[in-house]
């Protein structure tokens, strides 16, 4: 087996990496692969709560680089996917107690056993973004339709370029399409022209993963929720399959009917 | 009626318009620091060019990515030692 290395990274914080991974790794195990999934924000772990499996670490990302442990001790089975994994980091050691060289000789072993891994990317671009990008073949960049998380986006896309990772995609996160439609948020259009970039998708703001991540449970499992669904697509897409862009939001008020049929309801539409 | 909704349309898009705008000067500003290696490799391939058509100084005198209002010139300046003769295609 040759799986592929896939790192979700973003530069601007708090943007939803962590949620992106943990949702798209969960999606991937859930249409029959083997996942792994890698939190390489040392010193501030999240995917494992994220995950619900904050209470099965033993082990840690470290310690199996430094052989404290087998590889496969410092693995965590999922709760509810016998397909995935879960490699935590450690939480009290610093960025700097790995480097390159050691995660692409981890990956490359983990390609060897699993069809995906999915690599959690601290913010930033130092230490832990280069420990993070180093073994990956593509990158999922993840961004907010906002300034500032677009503009880091854009820095990290040359970084990412200068490492060699070519075309990364583009995941839009937290659109709120009531706000796009009135002309109050930059919408896909905005952002890929910008960036230059593909889209991979889009997901909308949403209170219900709010709800699911309190209970260590990804969205993705709800199938009542906008978010998990645009989660699916994504898994989807990365997959191989050829999916279109799904329209976000409700068609909602009837002032939108009415603008829309007089034809003047511009850049009213959003998809993920 | 219709141009009443219109403009309450295109009011309102103002602050996506104006996020968009900034975004774009941000975007100009930060990519303009083209790194030392790209302009170094794009000095060495127009001197390159350049020597073809034209007897040229090794070093440009003046080289830089600069901004002019709302657009993004690449200013050079080199000295000719050497013109080919009028015809001498
Ligand atoms: N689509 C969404 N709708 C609502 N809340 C969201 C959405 N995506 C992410 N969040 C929330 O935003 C917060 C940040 O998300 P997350 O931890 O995934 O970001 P991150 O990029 O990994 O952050 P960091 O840079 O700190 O690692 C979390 O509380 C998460 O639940
Ligand atoms: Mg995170």
């Amino acid at each position: 087996m040759t799986g592929r290395t896939i790192v979700i990274t973003s530069g601007k914080g708090g943007v939803g990496k962590t949620t992106t991974t943990a949702n798209i790794g969960t999606g991937l195990a859930m249409r029959g692969h083997q996942v792994v999934v890698i939190d390489t924000d040392i010193g501030l772990r999240n995917l494992d709560v994220v995950m619900g499996l904050e209470n099965r670490i033993v082990y840690d990302l470290v310690d199996i680089i430094e052989g404290k442990c087998k590889m496969h001790q410092g693995m965590i089975r999922d709760k509810n996917k016998l397909e995935l994994f879960l490699i935590p980091a450690a939480q009290t050691r610093d960025k700097n107690c790995i480097n390159p060289e050691q995660m692409k000789e981890l990956c490359a072993k983990l390609e060897r056993e699993f069809d995906y891994v999915l690599i959690d990317c601290p913010a930033g671009i130092e230490q832990g973004f280069k420990n993070a990008i180093a073994a990956a073949q593509e990158a999922i960049l993840v961004t907010t339709p906002e300034v500032s998380a677009i503009r880091d986006a854009d820095r990290v896309i040359g970084l990412l370029e200068s490492e060699g990772l070519h075309r990364p995609r583009l995941i839009i996160n937290r659109i709120r399409p009531g706000m796009v439609k009135r002309g109050d948020m930059m919408d896909k259009d905005d952002i890929t022209e910008l960036l230059a970039i593909d889209i991979l998708g889009m997901v909308p703001a949403d209170d219900r993963l709010i709800i699911a991540t309190n209970q260590g449970v990804p969205v993705i499992y709800d199938k009542r929720a906008p978010s998990g669904l645009a989660f699916s697509r994504i898994a989807a897409r990365i997959d191989g399959e050829d999916i279109p862009l799904m329209d976000l939001g409700p068609k909602n008020g009837i002032m939108d009917k009415v603008k829309e049929i007089m034809g003047i309801n511009r850049g009213a539409y959003s998809n993920a | 009626m219709r141009d009443l909704i219109r403009w309450v349309v295109t009011r309102k898009e103002n602050t996506k318009n104006a996020a968009r705008n900034r975004l774009q000067m941000a975007l100009m500003r930060d990519r303009m620091d083209l790194s030392p290696d790209i302009i170094n490799a794009l000095k060495i391939d127009l001197l390159a060019v350049m020597s073809q058509y034209l007897v040229v100084g090794d070093e440009f005198q003046e080289f830089g990515i600069r901004r002019l209002d709302e657009s993004v010139f690449l200013v050079s300046n080199i000295r000719v030692k050497e013109l080919p003769r009028a015809n001498a295609n």
